[in-house]
């Protein structure tokens, strides 16, 4: 299961991200390590606005499609 | 020409001359939001809106 | 200098460290770029310490070396090395602002941590514990407000104090040698035998590889970061282990330790140490940070606004419903914009102006007397037009309206009312209140009162300054506008403009990245070029750098200013109807050129943060606005000055280089030199010499086609410069406001200014590119005013001819290339 199957006001525990190794690390200097619990803020035509930690992220459907999730 | 008029026509070449001198050693400025120029790119700016920082986004690393 | 003592200030970006950095700074910063890359390099001298520099480092979220920023980071952190850090971190996002102060604390340095934002983190409730996280980061933590000005001072001094004593090498305290013991959070250097007090924030075969390599790195590396060195050998960072001059076989023996990591913890090492931080991160945070139980799982204020402003269906019509909000305030009838602006044209640099609420009635004996300014001006009109009228042999006089043209009065003269009239005098202006002469009028005064020739006195007043005055008097419109922009810029709206672009582009094929360099060129062209390096794609990459330009720049909206002013006061929406065309024609141009085989846009992954959003603070939208404003004065200075001055003379001289009249224009060089092209700009609508000059001007700086303007139309009819040039678009064609749209929207997306197009060439690397690119927004430009004018005229009722039809096939072959189905491979 990807980020990218979330809808809002949903929550998810990270298991890992694939890609391209400088958008991994971006990611995970974001905060999307494994074991890290996000939340949808808002979703509209594939991109995702999430909570990660206090901060918001936004990833575009592309990107979220890279990021395992499991059920929380 | 009279005197007078001899100074304000030489003073306004002058002057122009001192301004097409400056651009050109020291490049254009320009209103994109740069403080001062040093980047050698004929512009006085370079290097993105000052508040790149915190205020303009920062797209995600490719 | 000598001594001088260098703090680096690192942080993420919206951490608040340009607000702190401004702070702690004041005006003595000096901006530059780091040599060889775009990113900005700022480093200023500390308010009341003139030996410490503060060197501002570029906002990153870590110390790998994926980005330039990053990498101009590290290197000037691990290379040259500062006295100490200052480490700014937003206290209302600790956790992920922590991951980078772990980096920073393995690189041994004095550190000092200021917990930014804090007046938030109180009003929220929220408790952080800075004692246990000082002990587990082995650095100073001081909260501190840098909006409110509290504490920013206090920590840059701390740790201007500790770098201070890490140059003499003394410890600062005598307890806590460092040795195994948990020093009390000083992190200083201890001298050169042993390695500092670092955090040690991995697991054990983690810890035990980075020992491992640490030995094999020792004497290769300065001692007090050696830590950090291992930690990156272990990630495998490319750059390090060059720089390091790591030899194959030691790199081999080093791969065994990495390779057990990575085999017992089942990732890769990169991996393994991202989550390991962050684990310790939550570890700490567990023991250190107590959030507002009652704040838990409610919407932030900032998710709230954001679910209207990133709605599926609304984000756009607000976005735009807040461009017209700008552009209402610039150059709406009655709005500020305007005011200013013809107080600014009209009286400041011209003629002159009453000082608001000192204005009366006449009260001096004669014909003015009881009348009101305005009401003298036209009685003094209506007499000229009388004494005007009888000397002409007329039976009738009458006056016209300025703006219309149309006669707004009639009456009949004869010989005594022409007398009357002849007596009139032009009513004094200081009668009427406190008169305030205008720039132009004292130069004016000034020159007659030294004797100063008619023909030198034209070139100061009506060339030099006429040119200066016509681009400085919409400065309260560039104002505006740029102080909106910075207005949202600062508050955090821009970033979801860029998410809500993304969505949108992404539709057309498009990726959202290219949207970044468009915003920043709002304000000028060459800074958006050069932001199209972030862009990997280097298909996309050249795509966006032609694109890039066709959003109005700073200097375009001087254009857009005039012609709003001139042309369509009371259709104020058609300026904002610029800014949605220059993003129309992006995004089409863009899915046009995508079905060449030329470009082609992979889906590219789009990561923003979206900062939460809070009130611009009047100091960071001062410095934004401010900014770019002075470079826009400047340019009048230095470059609209000139140009003028020479365009004045290729005026008033013809090719024998004799000395012209007023009247005798249409010898000069250059209306010569404007005839020769201006058959370029008929099918355009404004096919004649001036049309030709001022569009050809406009390449030296946009703004300047504004000026020129003003230069070639100062015989035209009217008494304002203005109104010359309402007079020459009406002589150049029978449809003055469509010409007039015609050669605003030819000037506004035509290939920019010299200056841009240098920067485009250097950026495509290539003069083929290059060429394409210039060629490609000619192509644009023309046929977008050719549609304008013809098929304009042709609703209008002006008829069908030759220029029509090329309009239609133009505009046939633009649909065509648009919408034609794409190639199999760019499809998705």
């Amino acid at each position: 299961m990807t980020l990218a199957t979330l809808k809002e006001g949903e929550r998810a525990r990270l298991v890992r991200v694939s890609g391209d190794d400088a958008v991994k690390h971006h990611l995970g200097a974001l905060g999307f390590v494994a074991g890290t619990v996000v939340r949808v803020v808002g979703a509209s035509y594939g991109n995702l606005i999430l909570a990660v930690h206090e901060s918001r992220i936004a990833v575009n459907e592309a990107t979220a499609q890279e990021i395992e999730i499991e059920a929380v | 020409m009279n005197a007078a008029s001899a100074i304000v026509l030489a003073a306004v070449v002058a002057f122009a001359a001192l301004a097409v001198w400056r651009v050109m050693k020291k490049g254009a400025p320009c209103e994109c939001g740069g403080t001062r120029k040093s980047c050698g790119c004929g512009c006085g700016c370079c290097g993105g809106a000052e508040g790149r920082d915190n205020a303009s986004p920062k797209a995600g690393q490719d | 200098m000598a001594n001088s003592v260098k703090i680096a200030l690192a942080g993420n970006p919206n951490s608040g460290k340009t607000t702190l950095f401004n702070a702690l700074t004041g005006s003595e910063q000096y901006v530059g770029n780091w040599p060889g890359v775009t990113v900005e390099k700022k480093d200023g001298i500390l308010a009341g310490h003139r030996e410490v520099v503060i060197q501002d480092l570029p906002g990153i979220y870590s110390l790998s070396p994926y980005s330039t920023e990053e990498k101009v980071s590290r290197r000037f952190l691990v290379e040259e090395g500062p006295d100490a850090i200052l480490n700014i971190v937003d206290g209302t996002n600790i956790e992920r602002n922590l991951y980078l102060s772990t980096q920073l604390a393995e690189l041994g340095l004095p550190m000092v941590m200021a917990v930014n934002m804090m007046d938030v983190v109180r009003k929220n409730g929220d408790k952080i514990d800075f004692e246990k996280i000082a002990k587990a980061l082995r650095c100073e933590v001081i909260g501190i407000s840098a909006l409110k000005n509290e504490g920013g001072q206090e920590a840059a001094e701390k740790a201007v104090a500790m770098a201070k004593c890490g140059e003499q090498g003394i410890g600062k305290r005598e307890e806590g040698t460092g040795n195994g013991e948990r020093g009390t959070g000083n992190g200083e250097r201890r001298g050169l035998r042993r390695a500092p007090e670092v955090p040690h924030v991995f697991s054990g075969s983690v810890e035990h590889a980075i020992a491992h390599i640490e030995e094999s790195i020792q004497g290769k590396v300065p001692l007090r970061s050696i830590r950090w060195y291992a930690i990156k050998v272990f990630e495998r960072d490319r750059e390090v282990i060059n720089r390091i001059g790591l030899g194959v076989g030691e790199m081999k023996h080093i791969e065994e330790h990495i390779r057990d990591c990575e085999k017992e913890l089942g990732d890769d090492a990169e991996s393994i140490i991202t989550n390991q931080r962050y684990d310790f991160i939550q570890r700490l945070m567990d023991k250190s940070l107590a959030l507002n139980e009652k704040r838990k799982g409610k919407a932030t204020l900032s998710d709230r606004i954001d679910k209207v402003v990133t709605h599926r269906i609304w984000a756009i019509p607000i976005f735009i419903l807040s461009l017209c909000a700008m552009w209402w305030l610039a150059v709406a009838e009655n709005g500020p914009g305007t005011l200013l602006t013809d107080w600014a044209n009209d009286g400041f640099l011209a003629d002159g102006w009453h000082l608001p609420f000192t204005t009366h009635e006449c009260r001096e004996e004669g014909r003015y007397k009881g009348m009101e300014f305005e009401e003298a001006q036209e009685e003094f009109a209506k007499a000229e037009a009388t004494v005007q009228a009888w000397e002409a042999g007329e039976k009738k006089a009458s006056i016209e309206d300025e703006e219309t043209g149309e006669t707004s009065e009639e009456w009949d003269v004869d010989e005594a009312a022409y007398n009357a009239a002849k007596e009139a005098k032009e009513p004094d202006p200081s009668q009427f209140g406190v008169w305030v002469p205008g720039i132009g009028a004292l130069i004016t005064g000034a020159l007659e009162r030294s004797g100063v020739s008619d023909t030198v006195k034209s070139l100061v007043v009506d060339g030099a300054w006429g040119g200066v005055a016509t681009v400085l008097g919409f400065v309260p419109v560039i104002f505006i506008v740029f102080l909106f922009l910075a207005f949202l810029e600062d508050c955090g709206y821009m970033a979801r403009v860029a998410f809500i672009m993304d969505r949108i582009f992404r539709k057309f094929g498009l990726s959202g990245k290219s949207f970044i360099p468009i915003l920043i060129g709002k304000g000028c062209g060459v800074p958006a070029v050069m932001a199209t390096r972030t862009i990997e794609n280097e298909r996309a990459r050249r795509m966006t750098t032609i694109l890039a330009t066709f959003i109005p720049c700073g200097a375009k909206t001087v254009i857009i200013a005039m012609f709003a002013a001139l042309f369509f006061r009371e259709q104020w929406y058609v300026a904002a109807l610029m800014d949605v065309v220059g993003i129309a024609i992006i995004i089409l141009g863009g899915v046009a050129l995508k079905k060449t085989r030329l470009f082609k846009d992979e889906a590219a992954s789009f990561v923003l943060e979206l900062p939460a959003y809070h009130p611009p603070t009047i100091s960071g939208v001062w410095h934004h606005t401010w900014n770019r404003l002075k470079g826009y004065i400047l340019k009048a200075g230095l470059i609209i000055f000139p140009a003028c001055v020479f365009l004045w003379f290729v005026m008033h001289f013809d090719w024998s280089l004799n000395l012209l009249a007023d009247e005798e224009i249409e010898k000069s060089i250059l209306h010569d030199l404007g005839s020769w092209i201006a058959w370029f700009f008929e099918p355009l609508g404004f096919g004649s010499w001036q049309g030709a000059a001022a569009s050809v001007s406009a390449e030296i700086a946009k703004e300047q086609a504004t000026a020129t303007l003003g230069l070639v139309a100062a015989n035209m009819g009217g008494a304002t410069t203005g109104s010359h040039i309402q007079a020459l678009f009406g002589a150049v064609s029978d449809f003055p406001k469509l010409a007039a749209l015609s050669f605003m929207v030819f000037n506004l997306f035509v290939p920019p200014c010299m200056v841009a197009i240098a920067v485009t060439f250097r950026e495509m690397g290539s003069q083929k590119w290059g060429w394409f690119a210039v060629g490609f927004q000619l192509f644009v430009g023309y046929a977008l005013a050719l549609s304008v004018y013809r098929l304009g005229v042709l609703f209008a009722g002006g008829g069908f001819g030759i220029w029509t039809a090329l309009a239609v096939v133009v505009d046939l072959f633009c649909l065509w290339a648009i919408f034609r189905p794409a190639r199999k491979e760019a499809a998705k």
